[in-house]
């Protein structure tokens, strides 16, 4: 049968990365050139084995075998086709699988091309980026496995188990329990993969920090850093990617007029994304400087134990109650190698410290490698107040017995002043020279924004803003907003006077030119348009809910909502969903009246959706919920959401950024140095 | 006598009828003065329900949500302030049910906990940067870097524009 060979490909993977660990080791210590070519080996089929282990679920799914356990818990006969293919990932065992076939697809590209870095490394990159693969195989095996089939004891009730039970015959299940309702929108088919690829491509940069620390000499230390970065800014697009589809989908499905509510599951993906973006900063000083290179191996090992504690909370979701610890099977295993990771990165750092000390010192407060210090300590400051709001109600049941539920309101006003703070910086610091620079020479040159940024803060006071937190956001955002711009208006303006170049032409090119600047320079923008959003909607959003008959009408802001009756329906293809649509009229500033229809979607499982009727503009979203109708009152719930476009025209712009950043140098664009023992380094301009 | 019967029957269903008109009252306070949802709804998003982990008061639908909400009304009609509801919900089900704990001493550490991480590290991060620029760098000054020949005409000047700006 097909998932006996699903289940064969599985622990021939497991063996693989086994034996790979084993034989990097062997072959690092005893400089065996062989012992690592095999293990090389023995990484690469690990892909090839996973993806067979995979299509045999997906198989299994679209034959509608529900012998198998997690085809019966996560598909049913009337499921669309797409769902039964995406529901691989619908639910924790396959999603366990799934998350290592992934890992194994970055360790697959990373070794398929002869190795190019720094020989010494190599042995140690393969021993703990397949060691990490090997958790999460442990984890499928043993804790989570998919291939586990039903089973009807004696007594006619069904058991699962990957083996036949003595005393059992096979048990089909006429048909499947179908997919979490949640699961079903399109959003929630790309957002998992996304972050699931942030989450398992931090286990690249962690292996060749741990391959430093345990194989490195001082030759190799360009090389890992430049391969972390590198690999570091891979997870991070993708993990940005995976939570900004997250909050998208939020916003479109979930019908809370919202797109972050600061739950735990948002917040455990939420913090390793902060410790690597520190580190993205911090790893340029030690890139340029030799400087902090303690402090950047504490950022990585921080940022990947942080991932497998994200991953082990949405696993076991151990923070709604400490006891669902105790019924998740991976709750042990999760916590025994989080553990491990700590204690044993720990370790290395402290017995290599003198290899991780710095070669420069700083030479003024008034440099950039100061500022890329408070950046760190900016964002370290966040990381702490988001893990602290998100772990301390697990700490308060466990230590007092006391649950407690920390709600937007509380992670609003803690981290709003830090990321206040953080924008500012991210304003200037980019300003301020290498080794040193000058306060005086910093005032001359934010000059002209700082003015312009006054000028908006009091315009918008005499308009009548007269929240703090508001208008010292609007200041910050348009100061540093403003200064980014003019950045990258002094580089175009050079180019177009040197050769002539029109003001397109000189933008590409000085973007292609230096990518990983003026990369960064478009991420920042991306954040200050984010920025905007976020003001507009925490600040300045507005929402009323009424029931109204037939004809009757709300009024907010200079939206009249007219409610026109509903009708509800079934569905062909889903038929265990009912949905109700709400008709409305829409008319703005008296204008002619739109039509539109929110609606509200109810599963038989229970739970549901109940996705926005939006009308969208630059300046707000109109954003209308039908939430049902009863004795001939129809309840809409109508919110205004100032600015919040901005936060995804902001997020298109920061991904832009990302990719701008990271595409591989094209010939000509850079100037590759390829020097001997040593990656590829230097783009032009570095 | 027939007067008198009359009178007192007059007066007995009188006092039967206020009687029943207050018992009605009392049950049902104030029928015109319904509560607006959206008073309810900022009661509501300061409470979250313990059934649906995670999920504010104000947009959960599930019934027992609806019946909280419903509770919520009820008490804003009797005069309530927002205050007293939330303490109400939190007196039957424990602080778990309140979005922004209070300052207690189990919440002593979540509140002032960022503050003293903030202060620790940013003591820290300032020392550094003072104690490391204050103390020159010993031997031979490091060399000083030196634009990276680019052979790029234009950086070059993008490199001198901004040491001009400098």
């Amino acid at each position: 049968m097909i998932v006996d060979i699903g289940l064969i490909a599985l622990v021939l993977a497991f063996a693989s990365a086994l034996y790979g660990v084993s034989a990097a080791i062997y072959g690092g210590q005893n400089h065996r050139p062989d012992w690592i070519a095999s293990a090389r080996r023995a990484a690469l089929t690990i892909t090839p084995l996973l993806t067979i282990a995979c299509l045999t679920i997906i198989i299994s799914n679209l034959g509608n075998n529900f012998n198998l356990e997690y085809t019966y818990r996560v598909n049913s006969r009337g499921m669309p086709t797409v769902l039964k293919f995406t529901s691989l990932w619908g639910g924790q065992n396959g999603s366990v699988l799934f998350f290592g076939w992934l890992m194994s697809l970055y360790i697959f590209f990373l070794f398929v091309r002869e190795w190019r870095g720094n020989r010494a490394l190599q042995p140690w990159v393969l021993a703990v980026s397949l060691g990490a693969q090997l958790f999460f195989l442990v984890l499928t095996m043993f804790f989570a496995n998919p291939f586990a089939r039903l089973w009807l004891d004696a007594n006619g009730s069904p058991l699962a188990a990957v083996f036949q039970p003595s005393g059992t015959i096979p048990y089909m299940p006429p048909d499947g329990l179908g997919l979490n309702p949640l699961l079903r929108h399109p959003g929630m088919i790309i957002h998992p993969p996304m972050l699931y690829l942030g989450f398992v491509g931090l286990t690249i940069p962690y292996a060749f920090a741990m391959a430093a620390l345990l194989g490195g000499s001082t030759a190799s230390d360009a090389a890992w850093i430049k391969a972390t970065r590198r690999w570091t800014l891979i997870a991070w697009a993708f993990l940005s990617m995976g939570l900004l589809l997250g909050g998208r989908w939020a916003y479109d499905v979930l019908g809370w007029g919202g797109y972050w509510g600061w739950d735990p599951v948002e917040n455990s993906a939420l913090l390793p994304w902060l410790t690597a973006t520190a580190f993205l900063h911090s790893v340029m000083i030690q890139e340029k400087r030799g400087m902090f290179k303690i402090w950047n191996m504490i950022l990585i090992v921080l940022t990947f134990c942080l991932m497998i504690l994200g991953t082990f909370v949405t696993r076991t979701g151990v923070i709604s109650s400490v006891h669902s610890f105790a019924r998740s099977s991976l709750g042990v295993p999760f916590l025994l190698f989080t553990a491990l990771i700590l204690l044993g990165s720990a370790a290395l750092v402290v017995l290599r410290w003198n290899y991780l000390k710095s070669e420069n010192r700083l030479e003024s407060p008034w440099s950039r490698e100061s500022a890329f210090v408070l950046n760190n300590f900016l964002f370290l400051t966040i990381t702490f107040t988001v893990f602290l709001g998100t772990y301390y109600t697990m700490f308060s049941e466990l230590i007092v017995g006391q649950k407690l539920t920390i709600g937007p309101a509380v992670f609003n006003q803690l981290i709003g002043p830090q990321v206040t703070a953080l924008v500012l910086l991210m304003g200037i610091g980019p300003l301020l020279a290498w080794r040193k620079s000058s306060p005086q020479a910093l005032g001359r040159m934010t000059q002209k924004a700082g003015l312009i940024a006054v000028f908006v803060v009091a315009v918008l006071f005499l308009s009548g803003i007269r929240a703090f937190g508001a208008l010292a956001g609007f200041g910050v955002v348009t100061y540093a907003g403003l200064i980014t711009l003019e950045e990258i208006y002094h580089g175009v303006r050079a180019r177009m006077k040197l050769s002539d170049e029109s003001l397109f032409v000189a933008l590409s090119r000085l973007i292609a030119r230096n990518r990983r600047r003026y990369g960064g320079y478009v991420i920042h923008l991306g954040v200050i348009f984010m920025g905007l959003g976020v003001i507009g909607t925490t600040m300045f959003q507005q929402e009323t809910e009424q029931p109204l008959r037939v004809g009757e009408s709300i009024t907010l802001g200079d939206y009249t909502i007219t409610y026109q009756g509903s009708e509800l329906y079934v569905p062909e293809n889903e038929p265990d969903k009912t949905v109700f649509v709400g008709h409305v009229l829409v008319s703005v500033a008296g204008g002619p009246p739109e039509a539109m229809t929110p609606y509200r979607e109810v599963f038989q499982q229970g739970g549901g959706l109940l996705p926005p009727a939006l009308r969208s503009t630059l300046t707000e979203d109109l954003y209308i919920l039908f939430t049902g109708e009863e004795s001939g009152f129809g309840t809409l719930k109508v919110y205004i959401n100032p600015l919040v476009n901005w936060l995804w025209i902001g997020s298109i712009v920061l991904i832009v950024g990302t990719l701008l950043a990271m595409w591989p140098s094209g010939a000509g664009a850079a100037v590759a140095v390829r020097a001997p023992g040593q990656i590829i380094v230097g783009e032009a301009g570095k | 006598m027939k007067r008198v019967g009359l009178l007192v029957s007059l007066l007995v269903g009188l006092l039967a009828g206020l009687l029943v008109v207050a018992s009605v009252s009392a049950q049902t306070p104030t029928p015109n003065r319904r509560p607006n949802p959206d008073d309810v709804n900022r009661v509501a998003k300061k409470l979250y329900c313990p059934v649906c982990e995670n999920e504010p008061l104000n947009v959960c639908q599930t019934p027992a949500c609806v019946q909280w909400k419903a509770q919520i009304a009820q008490y804003l009609a009797e005069g309530k302030s927002d205050d007293e509801i939330v303490q109400i919900f939190v007196d039957q089900f424990g602080l778990v049910v309140q979005g922004e704990p209070p300052f207690s001493g189990v919440t002593v550490l979540l509140w002032i906990g960022p503050i003293v991480f903030a202060l620790l590290a940013g003591f820290y991060t300032i020392r550094l940067i003072r104690r490391m620029a204050a103390r020159p760098a010993r031997g031979t000054p490091p060399p000083v870097e030196k634009p990276a020949s680019t052979g790029d005409r234009y950086l070059d000047q993008v490199e001198s524009d901004l040491k001009q700006r400098l």
